[in-house]
C-alpha cells in the first residue's frame, strides 16, 4: 500500500519516557518532526511554541489527564483544526466514547501497532494539509483585506481633496454625485478663466471604485491649471487626452464632456467625448438644444488624430444646461426599466429654476424604489442667468484688490509669431502669465485678458485668415465660422502676428499699453464701432466695442493692421 | 457572459451571450486569444447578437482587443450591435475605431 508522506510536526504527550522514545523513533523514520511532552501541563506550553499539526495523547497521566489536556488544546486553537489521537490501554467502550466526544479525533490502543498508526496518520495528513492551507489563505485574505482597506482610506482622502466640493462652488453651478462603491469613478470640476468664462468638466472613467477613480486623477490638474491660464476647452481636452494616453493602459480611457459658458460673448461651447447628450433648456423647461457625444473618449486617439471640433450655441436668453454620467439614465428599477431621458426632462420641466438637482434626485429615488444603483451617478446643472452674471461682476468690482506697490513702469514684453507658432501656441495664456508675474490684480487681469483675446482674434481671423464676421449672423453660423477658421488656420503658410505689452507712465497714471500688429492688409479704420454700439451689434464689431468700453483709448493705425490699446492700471504714487 | 470562438475561413467569429461587463474579462480574453492565435485569421468579428447589456469596462476590453489585433495585423469588426449595446457604442463613438456591420 502506498501511503502519502508529507512531513508533519507531531506532538507526543505521554508520561512514560520509553513510549515517547519508541514513538519518536518510528515517527522520525517516517520523516515527521517530533516534540515530546511528559505531562498535560508541558503539552500546553509546547503546543503553543511548536505549533504541531497533529497530537498523540496518552489518556491516563498524573496531573492533567489526556481528556482535560485535549479540551484545553482545542480551546487554544479554535480557528485551525488539529487532530488529536488518543493512545489508550483501555478497551473500555465507555471511556473511548468519552475520549472521542471530548475533543479526540481518533484513538489507538496500546501497545501501539505501528502500521496502523502510520495508516491513521496518513489519513489525517490530507485533511491536516488541506486545513492548513485554508487557514493560511484566510490569514492572507485578512491581511489583504486590511491592506485594501488602508489603500481605500488613503485613496478616499486623496480623492476628496482633489475633487473637493469647494472647487465646485460657482453661482451658476449645482451638482450631485453618488457613487456605486466607496469611491466614484466619476469626476466633476468647475473653474473660471481670467476672462470670467465658466468651464465645467464631467469625466467618467472605465469601471468603478478604486481603479476607476485612479483613472480620473490625471484629468484634474490640467483642467484647473489651464483654465486659470485662460486656455480654451479644446486645448484642455487635447492636453488631457495626451496625458491619459501617456499614463494609462489602453483600456482605461475616460469619457468626458467639457463645457464653456461665456456670458460676455454670449456663447456656450461643448466638447463631448463619450458622455450622454447634454441638454440645453430654457426657463420653462423646453429643450432648446442637445449636445451629443461627437468624439471618442479621452486617452484613445494619438495626438495627431485628436479631434478638436467644438459645438457652439448662442445665449440669447437665460438657459439651463444639464450634464450627467450614464449612471443617471441607466439607473434601473426592479423590473430593470432604466430612468432614461424622458423622466430626466420631465423632472426639470416640473421644477422651479434653481431646484433642478433636488427634483432629479427625487425622481431617481422614486424610480429606484429603494434599490441601489450599480453605477456612479454624476449630475451637473448650469444656470446661465444674465442677472446672476451681472451681480457677480459687480461684486468682483467691489472687491477690487489693491494693486501691489511693486508694479513698476518701464518694462516691455514682445511676442512675434509665425504660421507654425500660430497653429500650435495659444499666445494669450502666455501673456497673462507674464502679467501675473508683474503684480497686475486679478480683476485687471481678467479685463486685460478680454482685450487681448479680442485683439488677437481680430488679427488672426480677419488679418491673416480673411474670415468675414457676417458669417456668424446666419443660423448655425457660429459653428460654420469656427469650422472654417480651423480649416484655414490648418492651411496657413504665411503671415505673422506681433504682440507687445508694456507698462508706461502717462498723465500721472501707470498704463498698460497693448500693441497687436498683423501682416495682413488691414481694413477701413473709419468704420470701427464705438463703445455705445455694444448693445446694437450682434457678433461683428461687438468685440471692439467691448475693448473700447474697458480701455482708456483704442487707436487703429492705418492701414488697419495695427492697433494700440491703453489700459489704466493705477495712479502713480507720488 | 459566455463567449465562443468559431472559424470561418480567414474570419474568426467570437459570439457573445449575456451581459458584457466588468465580470467578463477572463471569458472574453480566452475567446479572442483563440482567434488572435490563428495565423491564417485576417479578421475577428465580435458578434453582439445575444448581448443584452454592455458597460464601459466592455469598451475597455474592446480597446485592448484592438491593440492586440493591430499588432497581429488583423481587422476587428463588431456585428449585430443593437439596443443598449448599440447606444453605449454610439455614445463612445466606437464606429470611428471599428468597422460596424
Amino acid at each position: 500500500m502506498q501511503l502519502s508522506n508529507v512531513p508533519m510536526m507531531i506532538l507526543v504527550v505521554d508520561d512514560d519516557r520509553m513510549i515517547r522514545l519508541l514513538l519518536r523513533r518510528f515517527l522520525e523514520s517516517c520523516e515527521h518532526q517530533v516534540v515530546e511532552a511528559a505531562s498535560g501541563e508541558e503539552a500546553l506550553t509546547l503546543f503553543a511554541e511548536a505549533n504541531p499539526d497533529i497530537v498523540l495523547m496518552d489518556m491516563v497521566m498524573p496531573g492533567m489527564d489526556g481528556i482535560e489536556t485535549a479540551k484545553q488544546i482545542k480551546k487554544m486553537r479554535d480557528e485551525r483544526w488539529t487532530p488529536i489521537l488518543f493512545l489508550t490501554a483501555l478497551d473500555n467502550e465507555a471511556d473511548l466514547v468519552a475520549a472521542l466526544s471530548n475533543g479526540g479525533d481518533d484513538y489507538l490502543t496500546k501497545p501501539v501497532n505501528f502500521p496502523i498508526l502510520r495508516a491513521k496518520l496518513s489519513a489525517f495528513e490530507r485533511s491536516v494539509m488541506l486545513n492548513k492551507r485554508v487557514h493560511e489563505q484566510s490569514i492572507e485574505l485578512a491581511r489583504y483585506q486590511d491592506r485594501s482597506r488602508e489603500e481605500l482610506r488613503v485613496a478616499q482622502h486623496l480623492m476628496s481633496r482633489i475633487v473637493s466640493g469647494d472647487k465646485l462652488a460657482d453661482p451658476f453651478l449645482s451638482h450631485w454625485n453618488s457613487s456605486a462603491e466607496f469611491l466614484s469613478g466619476d469626476l466633476m470640476a468647475a473653474a473660471r478663466t481670467p476672462g470670467d468664462v465658466l468651464y465645467v468638466m464631467l469625466a467618467d472613467g472605465v469601471g468603478h471604485g478604486l481603479t476607476a477613480s485612479l483613472n480620473v486623477l490625471p484629468v484634474t490638474q490640467p483642467f484647473y491649471t489651464m483654465t486659470a491660464k485662460g486656455f480654451s476647452i479644446v486645448e484642455i481636452a487635447r492636453e488631457i487626452n495626451a496625458k491619459v494616453r501617456q499614463l494609462m493602459p489602453r483600456d482605461r480611457f475616460i469619457s468626458a464632456v467639457l463645457i464653456s459658458v461665456d456670458m460676455i460673448a454670449s456663447r456656450i461651447e461643448v466638447w463631448n467625448g463619450g458622455i450622454p447628450k447634454v441638454f440645453v433648456l430654457d426657463s420653462s423647461g423646453a429643450v432648446k438644444h442637445e449636445f451629443n457625444s461627437k468624439h471618442l473618449p479621452l486617452g484613445i486617439l494619438p495626438e495627431y488624430m485628436f479631434d478638436s471640433k467644438v459645438e457652439a450655441y448662442p445665449i440669447n436668453e437665460d438657459l439651463r444646461l444639464i450634464a450627467y454620467s450614464d449612471g443617471l439614465i441607466e439607473a434601473g428599477d426592479e423590473g430593470g426599466e432604466l430612468f432614461g431621458h424622458e423622466r430626466l426632462i420631465k423632472a426639470i420641466t416640473n421644477c422651479d429654476v434653481g431646484h433642478e438637482v433636488a427634483a432629479i434626485q427625487e425622481a431617481i429615488v422614486e424610480h429606484l424604489q429603494g434599490h441601489t444603483h450599480h453605477d456612479d451617478i454624476s449630475l451637473m446643472v448650469l444656470n446661465c442667468q444674465r442677472a446672476l452674471f451681472d451681480e457677480m461682476r459687480l461684486k468682483a468690482k467691489a472687491e477690487e484688490d489693491i494693486v501691489g506697490d511693486k508694479l513698476t513702469p518701464g518694462w516691455r514684453f514682445m511676442l512675434d509669431l509665425g504660421p507654425a507658432e500660430l497653429k500650435r501656441v495659444n499666445a494669450i495664456p502666455l501673456l497673462i502669465h507674464v502679467l501675473d508675474q508683474m503684480n497686475v490684480s486679478r480683476k485687471q487681469r481678467s479685463e486685460v485678458f478680454l482685450i487681448l483675446t479680442e485683439l488677437f482674434a481680430n488679427a488672426l481671423d480677419h488679418g491673416l485668415l480673411f474670415l468675414d464676421s457676417a458669417m456668424k449672423e446666419t443660423l448655425g453660423g457660429v459653428d460654420d465660422y469656427f469650422d472654417e477658421r480651423a480649416k484655414r488656420l490648418h492651411d496657413l503658410f504665411e503671415g505673422r502676428i506681433k504682440l507687445e505689452v508694456a507698462v508706461i507712465v502717462e498723465d500721472g497714471q501707470n498704463v498698460l499699453r497693448l500693441d497687436v500688429e498683423d501682416s495682413g492688409a488691414g481694413f477701413d479704420t473709419t468704420d470701427v464701432p464705438d463703445s455705445s454700439a455694444l448693445i446694437k451689434v450682434a457678433h461683428s464689431g461687438k468685440g471692439i466695442a467691448l475693448v473700447r468700453s474697458l480701455s482708456k483709448q483704442v487707436v487703429f493705425h492705418p492701414p488697419g493692421n495695427h492697433v494700440t490699446v491703453d489700459y489704466v492700471l493705477n495712479a502713480v504714487k507720488v | 457572459m459566455q463567449a465562443s470562438c468559431s472559424f470561418n475561413g480567414p474570419v474568426a467569429v467570437v459570439s457573445l451571450t449575456g451581459r458584457f461587463d466588468f465580470n467578463s474579462h477572463r471569458v472574453f480574453r480566452e475567446a479572442i486569444d483563440k482567434g488572435l492565435a490563428e495565423p491564417n485569421v485576417r479578421q475577428l468579428t465580435i458578434d453582439f447578437k445575444s448581448v443584452d447589456y454592455i458597460d464601459s469596462s466592455a469598451l475597455g476590453m474592446l480597446m485592448l482587443l484592438k491593440e492586440k489585433a493591430d499588432m497581429a495585423r488583423k481587422q476587428v469588426t463588431l456585428s449585430n450591435c443593437s439596443g443598449v449595446a448599440r447606444q453605449v457604442l454610439d455614445i463612445a463613438n466606437f464606429s470611428k475605431l471599428f468597422t460596424m456591420e
